[in-house]
């Protein structure tokens, strides 16, 4: 599994896929095509491996095929956001203590 | 390189504003000297603010001890670094500090950013999950919720 995730991503264009596909929500191989400028083929066999890596989902919507970047992946895109946001917070409150030191606020190292 | 990685990446740039009760100046000393650093991010926190110097702290906010180095200093107006965790060196990011007076002291405006694309990070983060602390990015996620 890791290594399939590990070669996957090593590729530029697929990670652009994965970009794309996470701002758009889903889109085709003929859609990705267009935001790669690569040939239909070319992103359909991108999709393929990020498929077998299981960070997109597939799903037969009438003649097409759409693909989703799964939702755990994008899970943890939320989750380092959030943390980086707290962790930040935090850094300034600790800022601001050191800079105003008051008895009620001074907490063990 | 594909035009995709030069679109805005607001989506993953992260930015906080602090209002902090000092001088730009002191503010500056606060996050640049090794003695202010550590006041604040932790004992034995240390920063070399020049380019390429070299950061390292354990980071008391997270809990998780990071490395980096400094990219650009410029006193008391602007501080950028790239970080990443000890324990994951391949979770690069930014962090940009800009530093605005106010009349009651210095408004800083920080972002952080992944400096890999963020589909990389989020791969880095799931196949790397099992070498992060569970408990740890728990306590973290839901302190902000």
């Amino acid at each position: 599994m890791n290594e399939l995730v590990f070669s996957a991503i090593a590729d530029p264009n697929r990670r652009s896929i994965l970009e794309s596909l996470a701002i758009q929500g889903d889109g085709t191989a003929t859609s990705l095509a267009v935001d790669l400028d690569v040939s239909r083929q070319a992103a359909a066999k991108h999709l393929q491996l990020l498929h077998d890596a299981g960070l997109v989902a597939s799903q037969r919507v009438g003649r097409e095929t759409r693909f989703a970047a799964q939702p755990a992946a994008l899970a943890t895109i939320t989750d380092w956001v959030t943390s980086v946001d707290t962790a930040w917070q935090r850094r300034g409150d600790a800022m601001r203590n050191a800079l105003t030191p008051d008895p009620d606020d001074i907490r063990p190292r | 390189m594909s035009a995709m990685h030069d679109t805005p990446t607001a989506p993953t740039t992260v930015t906080t504003e602090h209002e902090l009760p000092a001088s730009p100046a002191d503010v500056w000393e606060l996050l640049t000297t090794d003695e202010g650093f550590a006041s604040w991010s932790g004992e034995g926190a240390s920063i070399d603010p020049t380019p390429g110097g070299p950061i390292s702290t354990p980071d008391d906010a997270t809990g998780v001890p990071r490395v980096g180095a400094v990219e650009a200093a410029e006193p008391a107006e602007r501080l950028r670094y790239r970080w990443w965790p000890v324990d994951n060196p391949d979770l690069v990011s930014v962090v940009e500090i800009d530093f605005h007076p106010t009349s009651s002291g210095t408004r800083l405006i920080i972002t952080e950013r992944p400096a890999l694309p963020m589909n990389a990070i989020a791969c880095v983060l799931t196949s790397t999950t099992p070498r992060l602390r569970p408990a740890h990015r728990r306590s973290l996620l839901h302190a902000s919720r």
